[in-house]
């Protein structure tokens, strides 16, 4: 008891780096605890919303024409189906000033809605009741997006199949969900059937299935489905956000082991701290017989008891901080989070901080109480312990090179981890060595400076905490801007090269867009040019692949190619990264693919990337379609405006070209604006996150100074003595604050972009496949570094001022 | 069997500084000794040697037949729990504990149950005139009060080997009288004592002085 309480009196003998240490383990498990909540209520959403997406739709059974609606009933029975969700599709004019054609939905409300999940965290309004909706739904309503309707309870005058009714607005889809763009509207099928002439028929019916039996069903279903269609697995083609989702997910699990590093170096700096202090009272406890294990103990108790305050205030602000990570990636946060995933995050935040207390414990324990009785005597022997750690930091960032070259996603989380506590391990060497340097370049008639440089390297093994620790979280903050520019600029180029057209038209599966039909889209006097382009998919070693055919030759292919040259020859295509991944093929390889004329050896004449597709895609020109599979009618058209031209007339015209044909129209700004509002959000929240553990880090910068200052008092007051004046002792602790601050950036930019490099290239390329170009925002780095130096000089001012008020009379006294 | 025999007992630092040469002699029990000598002499490093915490780099000391340099720190630390008591100098109080909690440290040390730890503590500091300041911290009592404690934490488990280091050195003379007058009582009761001082006064209440000089014995 007594043992204890002369440990965990330190809490308020030294209030300061106790509250530095708790704020710091509170910091890395809110990150901690943000990001598991995050991540499972992404997980949730999506899977709730996305019963009108393709990636959780096992199944689509499609036909060239609306087929009988009571086939339904015999494939809904079928073993490992889970749903059969019937759907028809047709288009609405919106009448008004400027009418506007958009795609109607219909689907099943009483067996779901496939928004439903948009409208159950919903503020409390007049239809955020979910029966409510579904009412309104029967008696005709429909659900729209926000632009183009404010508010339910209103109505839209359209014209479907050329009459002219009135239909109420049931509810208002909020903007920038997932599934639906904002020229969506949702019918209940019922009312669709009837709106479009369709009674008793159905377009499309989407299957929910089991996993497991996934393959299985897409062989059997073929004799039950209706006649002229025909089941199509669509469980591949998994949406570009769905993807995204994934590789932030693991990005930002990453972050949060970043941030429970930090946090576990600030540990180990407060009980390295703490340990200096408390050098005489080991040394009299170990003289009045207590045993090493006894004081390794107290440390540890008083770590975990840090850890076991800090991890409950980060669970606490880790709730809180979810919400906002959520926002960022566009996605609900659970109002009930899970008690289990937060005892989870608590656990790892006390553990953690029981692992980080190990350190200075053992140092405690370890020192003799002779030796612990002297004033000098940890700095000593930590001096020479310097240069060890230099040599194990050297190994562990040849480890973290060699690890990195396996292009392996484990091999890559290895390295990173090697190159993190690498560069820890030199920074006591990079310190000794940045003190010789600063004390060349210092001002050789300012005393303070050169005092500074020194008192450096006097003590580099604990200022070499304070670096380590700011040094990781500015590395935190640079890797995560680099990571989130080099993926924004990539899918930005990726977006324009591939989405250069300001309109997609597309057909249902079984249907094409003639030639005729092609003609008179680019007659339309608003459109500049027109691409069209046939999809289809191929069954290759087993899987179904998507394969477009598209006209290669004008470099206008849209493709993005990461190696080798667009083909120019019929038996060359291009493959996407995914398509090297899955099916491990390479660059100039055959690859064998049925055609209507057998299999046909093709060469892989160049690699694109792609970012939608998760099975893979193969590219050919048309020439090379229609010589392999014969004359076929386009599935898409991109279509490009001319300038000045507005995209909602143009979609009009553009529906009206194609009469009666059931035409699919998407805007591309619309989903090119998502991509920039997530990375944007996701910028927003790590940044957050990213400033938070540097201000952490200043704040270690403080109380390292503090605790320095406190050593150094009779030093400081000899210095006094022998005249530096008190401005000269306040520069002094500001100079070393500034140099703390200097190499903690410099290392921290290097080790950002070291880890960087290895999230880009040696984790997500062979984890997803894909290639990301790496781009430096070197604005946003010099920005860090700049505000970092400032900081640090900042975090030096109380010490500064606690040093320059210690009197001279005080150094005569205690002499 | 002496509790004290020092045999030819060496310590040189890993500096290269001689702190002591040679040192032979031997305290009986009961018996109360002044090691004096001028400042650097090798005074503070033979009590350190004789506390066990640290060992000679050449000879032997031996603390009730056990020869310090053939014991582990395990073993040293047990020796020094069980059969040595130290007044340091300066007090060496725990700042953050109690007078009650501070002289109660060895007992803790020792795994002692909690009541007999209060009783025993109580005992103590009723002997040593300090009963009152019991539950005050080492900042809010005077000098010879401090110095009480601190004498009361070194025998409060009744070690055989009483060790002090300037007892007197930073008390006034009539303190510093009452100081001597406790330790010349408690060596009555049978303790060994081993005292470094300057002070001649604190000499001469010993029954031997022993005198260092440039680390090595000569008187």
């Amino acid at each position: 008891m007594i043992f204890d309480a002369l440990f965990f009196r330190q809490f308020r003998r030294n209030a300061l780096l106790s509250l530095v240490t708790i704020a710091a383990i509170a910091l890395a498990v809110a990150v901690l605890t943000a990001i598991e909540l995050a991540n499972a209520s992404a997980a949730r959403a999506f899977a709730d919303a996305d019963s009108h997406l393709h990636d959780r739709i096992g199944i689509q059974i499609v036909g060239s024409a609306p087929f009988d609606e009571r086939g339904i009933a015999r494939i809904a029975t079928q073993p490992g189906v889970v749903a059969a969700l019937p759907i028809t599709e047709d288009q609405l004019l919106i009448e008004g000033p400027e009418p506007e054609i958009v795609r109607a939905v219909g689907v099943d409300s009483l067996a779901r809605l496939p928004i439903d999940a948009e409208f159950r965290n919903e503020r409390p309004g007049p239809f955020s009741d979910g029966g409510r909706v579904q009412s309104a739904l029967f008696a005709g309503g429909a659900i729209v997006s926000a632009r183009l309707a404010a508010h339910a309870g209103a109505s839209l005058l359209v014209r479907a199949r050329g009459a002219r009714i009135r239909v109420q607005i049931a509810g208002v889809l909020p903007a920038g969900r997932a599934g639906a763009d904002s020229s969506t509207v949702f019918f209940d099928i019922a009312s669709a059937q009837r709106l479009f002439g369709k009674r008793g028929v159905l377009d499309r019916i989407d299957l929910i299935v089991d996993a497991g039996e996934r393959r299985a069903l897409v062989a059997r279903l073929p004799p039950l489905v209706p006649r002229g269609t025909q089941a199509i697995d669509t469980v591949d083609q998994r949406a570009a956000v769905g993807t995204l989702r994934d590789a932030f997910t693991h990005d930002l699990d990453a972050l949060a082991a970043v941030a429970l590093l930090v946090a576990a170096l600030l540990v180990a700096n407060a009980g390295a701290i703490g340990v200096v202090q408390r050098r005489p009272e080991i040394g009299i406890l170990r003289a009045l017989g207590a045993e090493r294990g006894q004081i390794f103990r107290a440390f540890l108790a008083e770590g975990m008891t840090f850890g076991a305050f800090g991890a409950l205030f980060g669970v606490i602000a880790g709730v809180a901080l979810a919400g906002l990570a959520a926002r960022a990636l566009g996605i609900a946060v659970d109002p009930s989070p899970d008690p289990l995933l937060l005892i989870l995050c608590w656990t790892i935040g006390v553990v953690l901080a029981m692992l980080a207390a190990v350190y200075p414990a053992l140092i405690a324990a370890r020192t003799p109480p002779a030796i612990a009785m002297r004033s000098t005597g940890f700095e000593g022997s930590s001096s020479s312990r310097a240069k060890v750690f230099g040599t194990i930091g050297g190994v562990l960032l040849l480890a973290g090179a060699t690890f990195a070259a396996f292009s392996n996603p484990t091999a890559g989380g290895f390295a990173a981890i090697a190159v993190i506590i690498g560069s820890v391990c030199l920074v006591p060497s990079i310190v000794d060595g940045s003190s010789r340097a600063f004390g060349q370049v210092a001002d050789r008639r300012s005393a303070a400076a050169r005092l500074a440089a020194a008192n450096l390297g006097v003590t580099p093994a604990r200022i070499g905490v304070a670096v380590a620790s700011l040094a990781i979280a500015i590395a935190l903050g640079a890797s995560v801007a680099i990571v989130i520019a080099s993926f924004q600029s990539t899918m930005l180029a990726w977006a324009n090269a591939t989405l250069r057209a300001d309109i997609v038209v597309s057909v249902p599966p079984g249907t094409g867009l003639s030639s005729a039909l092609l003609g008179r889209l680019r007659a339309l006097r608003e459109v500049a040019h027109v691409d069209s382009k046939r999809t289809t998919n191929v069954p290759f070693r087993g899987s179904l692949v998507r394969l477009d055919a598209q006209n290669l030759e004008r470099g206008a292919s849209g493709l993005r190619i990461v190696s080798g040259g667009i083909p120019s020859d019929r038996e060359a295509i291009v493959v996407s990264e995914r398509f090297v991944a899955q099916f491990h093929v390479g660059l100039g390889e055959r690859i064998s693919l049925v055609t209507s004329r057998g299999p046909v050896p093709l060469r892989i004449a160049a690699i694109a990337a792609d970012y939608e597709n998760a099975i893979g895609v193969i590219t050919l020109d048309t020439k090379t379609d229609r010589f392999l599979f014969g004359e076929r009618e386009a599935t898409s058209a991109s279509v490009v405006m001319r300038s000045g031209a507005n995209p909602i007339v143009v979609r009009t015209q553009l529906a009206h070209a194609a009469g009666e044909l059931p035409i699919r129209l998407e805007t591309t700004a619309e989903l090119r604006a998502s991509i920039v509002a997530l990375f944007n959000g996701v910028f927003v929240a790590a940044a957050g996150l990213g400033f938070v553990a540097i201000a952490i880090a200043i704040l270690g910068v403080t109380s390292t100074l503090y605790a320095l200052i406190a050593e150094r008092r009779t030093e400081i007051e000899l210095l006094r003595v022998l005249g530096l004046r008190v401005r000269g002792v306040r520069s002094m602790v500001l100079y070393e604050a500034g140099m703390i601050g200097i190499v903690g950036a410099a290392i921290g930019m290097t080790l950002g972009l070291c880890l960087a490099l290895i999230v880009l290239f040696a984790i997500d390329r062979p984890l997803f496949g894909w290639t990301i170009g790496l781009h430096v925002p070197l604005g946003t780095l010099a920005a860090i570094a700049g505000a970092v130096i400032a900081a640090a000089l900042a975090a030096g001012l109380y010490p500064a001022h606690v040093a320059a008020r210690l009197l001279v009379r005080d150094a005569v006294r205690s002499e | 069997m002496r509790p004290v025999v020092t045999q030819a007992a060496g310590k040189t630092y890993a500096s290269g500084v001689v702190a002591l040469r040679g040192v032979s002699f031997a305290i009986g029990a009961g018996e109360m000794v002044a090691i004096c000598g001028p400042s650097g002499c090798g005074k503070s490093t033979l009590l350190a040697l004789l506390g066990c915490v640290d060992v000679p780099s050449t000879g032997t000391i031996s603390i009730d037949g056990a020869i310090t340099s053939r014991l582990n720190d395990r073993a040293l630390t047990r020796l020094r729990r069980q059969r040595i008591g130290t007044v340091f100098q300066s007090f060496n109080l725990l700042q953050t504990l109690t007078i009650a909690e501070n002289i109660a440290v060895p007992l803790v040390l020792a795994g002692w149950k909690l009541a007999a730890v209060e009783r025993r503590t109580i005992d103590v500091l009723e002997r040593v005139g300090i009963r009152e300041q019991a539950d005050r911290l080492p900042s809010q009592i005077s000098g010879g009060q401090a110095q009480r404690a601190a004498i009361a934490r070194a025998i409060v488990h009744e070690p055989a080997i009483l060790l002090a280091d300037e007892p007197t050195g930073n008390l006034d003379s009539k303190t510093g009288a009452e100081i001597l007058s406790l330790l010349r009582e408690l060596a009555r009761g049978g303790q060994t004592i081993a005292m470094a001082t300057h002070d001649m006064r604190a000499a001469d209440s010993c029954d031997r002085t022993l005198v260092l000089r440039d680390g090595a014995l000569i008187a």
